[in-house]
C-alpha cells in the first residue's frame, strides 16, 4: 500500500512553524495515508500549496492566505482525528459502558428534574470569594511595592464585596429553605 | 505612577452613593425603605451641581484611557438628570412593585456605566462600562414579577449578548490591524497602514451593528418595541434615555475621533442606515395600540435623526447630537413618566384607556401632549430647535436626500402623536374618577415640560453648551 509522494510540496510548509514544527506534516501524512488510503486531504493540500505558491510569485491577491489555511486547517483537523478515531478504536457497547458513571451508583431515574435553586446561590456568593482571592495573590506579590496605596485599595475591594457579602446575607440567600 | 483622583470625583461619588445606599437600605426596616429614593435624588442632585466644576478640564487620564473632556462632562449631567428624574418619578412606582430598594441601587450603578462610558479612552475601559450598563438593564428589564417583565428580561439579556460579542470582535479587529486601544492613537495608528484595510472594515461595521443594537438603529431594533413594552416603566424610561444617549456619545467618539480615515465607508452605510431608522421606525409606530410600544418605535424613529449628528462630522453635527440628547431625553422621561403615573392607576399601557384624560388629569394630558409635539419638532416646542440643528449640520455635506427624509417623516410622526392627543382630548373617559399625580412624579414632570417649552423658546443656554461638547470631542 505504498504510494508515490511529491513530498516537496510539504517541504514549504515547514516554514509555516505555527502548524507544525519542520517535518512533522510529512510523518503524519505519510501515517495517515498509510494507514488510511484517503487522498481527499491530499488534495486540499495541493490547492493550498498552489496558492501559497501564487502569493510567492509576488501576486499579492493573498495577503491573507495565512488566515485561510488556519480556517480550513481547522475545519479538516478534528474530522481526520475524529475519522481516524472512528477506524482504529474498537466499538463493543455494553450496557455498564454507555451508563452516565462508569463506576459509582447507578442513576435512578430521570436526569432532567429539577433542582433546588439554592444551590446557586451557595455558587453566586462563593463566585465572590473567589474573585477576591484572584486579585488578593497579585496584590500579595507585590504588597511591598504597592505601599499604602496598596492597602487602602484593597480595603475598599473589600470593603464593597463585604457589603455585597452583608447583604447576600441579610436578604435570606443563606437561609436553606 | 501618579494618578489625579480629583479627576474622578463624579464617578466615585456615584459609585460611594450606591453602596451607601446598599447599607442604609440593609440597615432600616423594609416598610421605611422608601426613603431611599429621595435620598439617591437628593444625591444625585448635589453630585450634578458639582458636575459643573468639570467643564474646561479637558484632560486625559491614565496614559489617556480614560478622558474627562467637555464632552463627556456634558453626557455625563445628561445621565444624572436622566437619573435623578426617573428616580423621582419612580418612587410610587416602585413601591407599587414590590418596594425593594436594590431597583435605585441597580439604576445608579447603569448611570455609573453610562458616565465611565462617554468618558472611555481606550476600548476595553470602554467595553467594560458598556457591559456596566448593560447588565444593570438586564437586571431591571426584568425586576418585576410578571410573566412579561421576565421575558424583556430574557429577551435583552440574549439579544445584548450577541451584541455586546459582535461589539467585542469588531474592537479586537480594529485593535488587531492598529495595534493599539487608545481611542484617541487609533486613527494616528490608520494613518500609517499602507491603503486600504477590509479587516478594519469589518471591524467597522462590527462596531456599528454592537453599537446599533444599543441605539437601536433599524436592522438591530426588534428587541426594542417587546423589551420597552414589557419591562417596568420607570426602566423604559431609563432605558430609551440614558443607554440611548451613551452609546450615542461613545459611537461619535469612535467614528469621529478613531476611525475618520474610513469615513468615506462608513458615512454612506450611516446615511442609508439613518434613512431606513427614520422611515421604518415612524411608519411602524403608527398601527400601534400600546402606549409604550408606540413610543418604543417613535424613540427608533428619533434614533435615525439622532445619528445625522454623527453623519455630518463635523462640530456643528456633534453639538447637535448633544443638544438633541438633552431634549429627546426631557421628552422621553417626560412622557414615560405620564404613562406610569396613569399605569399605577388604570392597571393598562393601551392607548384607548388615555380617553378623557384631560378630563381626569389636565396637567398629565397637557404634559403628554406637549411632550410628543415636542418630539415630533412642532416650532416652539425644543424639538424644533433641535431638529433644526441636526438637519442644518448635514444639509450641506450633501445629505438634502436625508434631510427631506426626516422632514417627511416628522410630518408622518405628528399623524400619530396627535392620534393619542385626540384620544386623550376628544374622547369621554369610560371611568371619570381624577387621577392623582404623586408629588415627585409632578416635580419630574413640571421640570421637563418646562424645559421642553424653555428650550425651544431661548435655546441659547443649552446651545451654549452643547457647542462647548462637540467642539471638545473633535478638538481634543
Amino acid at each position: 500500500m505504498t504510494t508515490w509522494v511529491d513530498w516537496n510540496i510539504f517541504a514549504y510548509w515547514s516554514d509555516y512553524d505555527i502548524f507544525w514544527p519542520a517535518g512533522c506534516g510529512r510523518i503524519f501524512f505519510q501515517g495517515f495515508l498509510y494507514l488510511t488510503n484517503n487522498y481527499t486531504i491530499l488534495v486540499f493540500y495541493v490547492i493550498i500549496h498552489k496558492i501559497l505558491s501564487i502569493e510567492r510569485e509576488g501576486i499579492m491577491l493573498f495577503r491573507y492566505t495565512g488566515i485561510a489555511v488556519i480556517l480550513v486547517w481547522g475545519i479538516v483537523f478534528p474530522v481526520i482525528l475524529l475519522r481516524l478515531q472512528k477506524m482504529i478504536s474498537p466499538h463493543n457497547p455494553t450496557r455498564a459502558k454507555t451508563l452516565t458513571y462508569e463506576c459509582g451508583l447507578d442513576t435512578q431515574g430521570d436526569t432532567w428534574i429539577r433542582f433546588k435553586i439554592s444551590y446557586f446561590m451557595y455558587a453566586l456568593i462563593f463566585v465572590v470569594f473567589d474573585v477576591e482571592t484572584v486579585f488578593l495573590y497579585p496584590w500579595a506579590v507585590l504588597f511591598q511595592k504597592l505601599g499604602l496605596f496598596g492597602i487602602i485599595e484593597m480595603i475598599i475591594f473589600m470593603a464593597i464585596l463585604i457589603v455585597g457579602f452583608a447583604y447576600a446575607w441579610k436578604e435570606g440567600a443563606l437561609q436553606w429553605m | 505612577m501618579e494618578i489625579n483622583f480629583s479627576l474622578f470625583s463624579i464617578e466615585i461619588a456615584t459609585a460611594l452613593l450606591a453602596v451607601i445606599i446598599l447599607i442604609i437600605g440593609l440597615m432600616i426596616p423594609k416598610q421605611s425603605r422608601h426613603i431611599l429614593g429621595y435620598i439617591i435624588a437628593l444625591g444625585l442632585v448635589v453630585i450634578f451641581g458639582f458636575s459643573f466644576r468639570f467643564y474646561g478640564l479637558n484632560t486625559a487620564v491614565i496614559d489617556k484611557m480614560y478622558l474627562v473632556d467637555d464632552f463627556s462632562v456634558f453626557f455625563k449631567q445628561l445621565f444624572l438628570v436622566a437619573a435623578i428624574l426617573v428616580i423621582l418619578a419612580s418612587i410610587r412606582y416602585v413601591n407599587k412593585m414590590n418596594g425593594n430598594f436594590e431597583f435605585y441601587v441597580i439604576t445608579i450603578v447603569a448611570a455609573l456605566g453610562m458616565m465611565v462610558l462617554v468618558s472611555a479612552g481606550d476600548m476595553l475601559t470602554l467595553y467594560v462600562a458598556l457591559e456596566t450598563m448593560a447588565i444593570s438593564f438586564y437586571i431591571l428589564a426584568g425586576y418585576k414579577t410578571d410573566p412579561k417583565s421576565a421575558e424583556a428580561g430574557m429577551k435583552y439579556l440574549i439579544l445584548g449578548a450577541l451584541s455586546s460579542g459582535i461589539l467585542l470582535y469588531g474592537l479586537s479587529l480594529i485593535y488587531g490591524m492598529t495595534g493599539t486601544v487608545i481611542i484617541t492613537e487609533i486613527a494616528a495608528k490608520i494613518g500609517l497602514l499602507s491603503g486600504y484595510s477590509p479587516a478594519l472594515v469589518v471591524g467597522l461595521v462590527f462596531v456599528l451593528a454592537g453599537l446599533g443594537f444599543k441605539i437601536s438603529l433599524i436592522p438591530f431594533q426588534m428587541w426594542t418595541p417587546d423589551v420597552y413594552e414589557g419591562a417596568p416603566t420607570p426602566v423604559t424610561a431609563f432605558l430609551a434615555t440614558g443607554s440611548k444617549a451613551a452609546s450615542f456619545a461613545v459611537l461619535a467618539r469612535l467614528l469621529l475621533i478613531a476611525l475618520p480615515a474610513y469615513s468615506r465607508q462608513w458615512q454612506l452605510l450611516v446615511a442609508v442606515l439613518a434613512a431606513l431608522t427614520m422611515i421604518i421606525g415612524n411608519l411602524a409606530a403608527i398601527p400601534q395600540t400600546n402606549m409604550k410600544r408606540m413610543l418604543a418605535y417613535s424613540s427608533i424613529g428619533q434614533a435615525g435623526y439622532m445619528i445625522t449628528g454623527i453623519l455630518a462630522m463635523n462640530q456643528a453635527g456633534v453639538s447637535a447630537l448633544s443638544f438633541y440628547s438633552v431634549i429627546y431625553v426631557l421628552a422621553t422621561v417626560g412622557a414615560f413618566t405620564v404613562v406610569m403615573t396613569c399605569s399605577t392607576q388604570t392597571d393598562s399601557d393601551e392607548i384607548t384607556d388615555y380617553a378623557g384624560l384631560a378630563q381626569r388629569s389636565p396637567l398629565m394630558a397637557a404634559a403628554l401632549t406637549i411632550f410628543l409635539l415636542s418630539m415630533a419638532g412642532i416650532p416652539p416646542l425644543a424639538g424644533f430647535t433641535g431638529k433644526l440643528y441636526l438637519f442644518k449640520s448635514i444639509v450641506n455635506q450633501g445629505y438634502l436626500w436625508l434631510v427631506i427624509v426626516g422632514l417627511v417623516m416628522s410630518m408622518v410622526s405628528v399623524y400619530y402623536y396627535l392620534k393619542v392627543a385626540k384620544v386623550m382630548y376628544m374622547n369621554d373617559p369610560v371611568d371619570k374618577t381624577p387621577i392623582t399625580i404623586p408629588a415627585e412624579a409632578k416635580i419630574t414632570l413640571l421640570l421637563t415640560m418646562i424645559a421642553t417649552i424653555f428650550f425651544g423658546i431661548y435655546a441659547q443656554p443649552l446651545s451654549v453648551l452643547a457647542h462647548i461638547a462637540g467642539k471638545a470631542l473633535l478638538t481634543f
